[in-house]
């Protein structure tokens, strides 16, 4: 009878912290995604910037085709990646492009004075930083998730329950980036 | 957890308040003995225990919905809007989004001191407050530097302590205070022509009344300390960790030092503020760790360097010029707020 109550005692026991060991896991599950979809307000609003700003600059400098075709093409592929990592590889593109783009507009003072432009320049130095920030909070919680996922007894249900590990948002210059939030200074 | 413990003292403390004011309330109106006066108000106690847990109820009600407003009231903060200051305010945006929070609100006060305070007890009501002169005088990483200060003491819930443990503080500090001013107005010109003073006794349940009241005053006023000074450690820990800069923490700290006097504020404000440089007897009254200790703290653990100079960005030179503009269109003159008119 005793022997009975004891395996019973232990089985609870081992139920319990199994339970206690998967809400914790999905808590951390769930903070990641919040987290990624925070980044992907951001990547949007980037992404809807970019076209007022080519046909701002096109009204200047239209005959700086390439230019234009790869700001085009890098937010098309930015809207497109769909994995964490193409997502990452496709805004370091992007990035990149935007960059040639406003060393460009440095050649043309009636740009540079167009208040447009200028505005769409702020906005698009603020969702940068918005980005930086929110892609810590990410991998804050990319790190912590994955910790969690491979820590002992947790390592034993990640893997039955499907807990996927998590890929890190990583800005192409590496991580160093994160810590240093991008300034756009096109001034 | 120790923290909670120390809030769970203010009920106990609370009891012995009423048990207090029971004695006073014999002493002046019976003729007991001290030992029939004790023991009356014991057995009187559990009677009066609901009537104080309701009245304090009520106070703490009170208290919780509208701290802020009574707050600003007594710093005179207003609120801010991106236009006005884009700088701190995106600054404070970006620092909660990369802890995935929602954005306190900003205000400001206008005067020149150094200083800076979190408040709040919800999410939906928390607040970081910045003085005008930190505003002006901090570049960007300073400035980083001290939000995240700040919203570090939202994220440790010290904030939502603190506004607790003043509200119920206060309920003893209004208690102690009336009584004592009571008890001097009307006590002694009595007590002196012996009338219904009833002889020696009731002088003596007083006297102890007076004596539960300032102590438990003084307890509560030791346990609000305590609950500060450790915190500013963590909060300093916790900006370093969000924002990877500690220099920047120490330079803040080092312009703080002499410059982070808040007059005219009420003492809880200046307890929950970035500094509070006034200290009491033997440092067992102060709330915050002196400066020096704080700066050796973050140079210690956080591998922070003395004497790093403060960079003025371009963008933050711009927005100086940009908001000093707007002042002049507005023609809204910064002075200090607390600066009684003649």
């Amino acid at each position: 009878m005793t022997t009975l109550f004891v395996i019973i005692g232990i089985i609870v026991v081992i139920g319990a912290i199994i339970v206690g060991i998967y809400n914790r896991l999905v808590a951390l599950r769930q903070t990641t995604n919040q987290a990624w979809s925070d980044i992907e307000v951001q990547l949007k609003q980037r992404q809807d910037l970019v076209p007022q700003l080519v046909s701002t600059v096109k009204g200047y400098a239209s005959h700086e085709k390439e230019t234009f075709e790869e700001v085009v093409q890098a937010r098309s592929a930015a809207v497109n990646a769909n994995s964490v990592k193409g997502q990452a590889q496709a805004e370091g593109m992007l990035s990149a492009a935007l960059g040639k783009l406003f060393a460009l507009a440095e050649a043309y003072p009636e740009l540079k004075a167009n208040t447009n432009f200028l505005q769409l320049q702020d906005q698009l130095s603020d969702v940068e930083n918005k980005i930086a920030a929110s892609r810590r909070f990410y991998n804050n919680a990319v790190q912590e998730y994955n910790t969690g996922r491979e820590q002992f007894p947790a390592v034993l249900i990640a893997g039955p329950f499907g807990f996927k590990e998590r890929d890190f948002f990583e800005s192409p210059e590496g991580r160093v980036a994160l810590q240093t939030p991008p300034v756009v200074d096109f001034s | 957890m120790r923290s909670i413990l120390l809030l769970m003292f203010f009920p106990i403390l609370l009891l012995c308040l009423a048990y207090a004011l029971l004695l006073l309330w014999i002493g002046f109106t019976s003729n007991h003995g001290i030992s029939e006066g004790l023991s009356f108000a014991l057995e009187t106690i559990p009677t009066m225990a609901p009537i104080t847990l309701a009245v304090s109820g009520a106070w703490f009600c009170v208290a919780f919905f509208s701290h802020q407003a009574l707050i600003d009231m007594a710093t005179k903060a207003r609120s801010l809007s991106i236009n006005e200051e884009p700088r701190a305010y995106r600054l404070l945006e970006n620092l909660s989004i990369s802890r995935g929070e929602t954005m306190p609100k900003l205000k400001v006060i206008e005067t020149p001191v150094l200083n800076a305070y979190a408040s709040g007890i919800r999410e939906k009501n928390y607040t970081v407050t910045l003085t005008r002169g930190l505003l002006n005088t901090l570049d960007d990483e300073e400035l980083e530097a001290v939000i995240a200060h700040e919203l570090s003491h939202i994220r440790n819930k010290d904030v939502r302590m603190m506004i607790i443990a003043v509200i119920f503080v206060g309920i003893f500090a209004f208690v102690g205070e009336s009584v004592v001013r009571g008890v001097f107005r009307t006590n002694l010109p009595r007590s002196s022509n012996h009338r219904r003073s009833g002889g020696g006794n009731a002088g003596a349940l007083i006297l102890f009344a007076l004596a539960i009241i300032a102590v438990t005053y003084l307890i509560a006023i030791l346990i609000r300390f305590s609950l500060s000074r450790k915190r500013e450690f963590l909060a300093d820990a916790g900006a370093i960790e969000l924002t990877k800069n500690p220099d920047a923490m120490i330079r803040v700290l080092q312009k703080l030092s002499g410059n982070a006097e808040l007059r005219n504020v009420p003492d809880e404000i200046r307890e929950m503020a970035l500094h509070n440089p006034r200290v009491g007897l033997a440092g067992a009254f102060a709330t915050h760790p002196p400066i020096e200790k704080r700066i050796e703290a973050i140079v210690k653990f956080a591998g922070g360097h003395i004497g790093t100079k403060s960079r003025p960005t371009p963008s933050n030179a711009e927005n100086f010029s940009r908001s000093a503009l707007k002042r002049e269109k507005s023609s809204q003159k910064v002075t200090n707020p607390w600066k009684r008119n003649p």
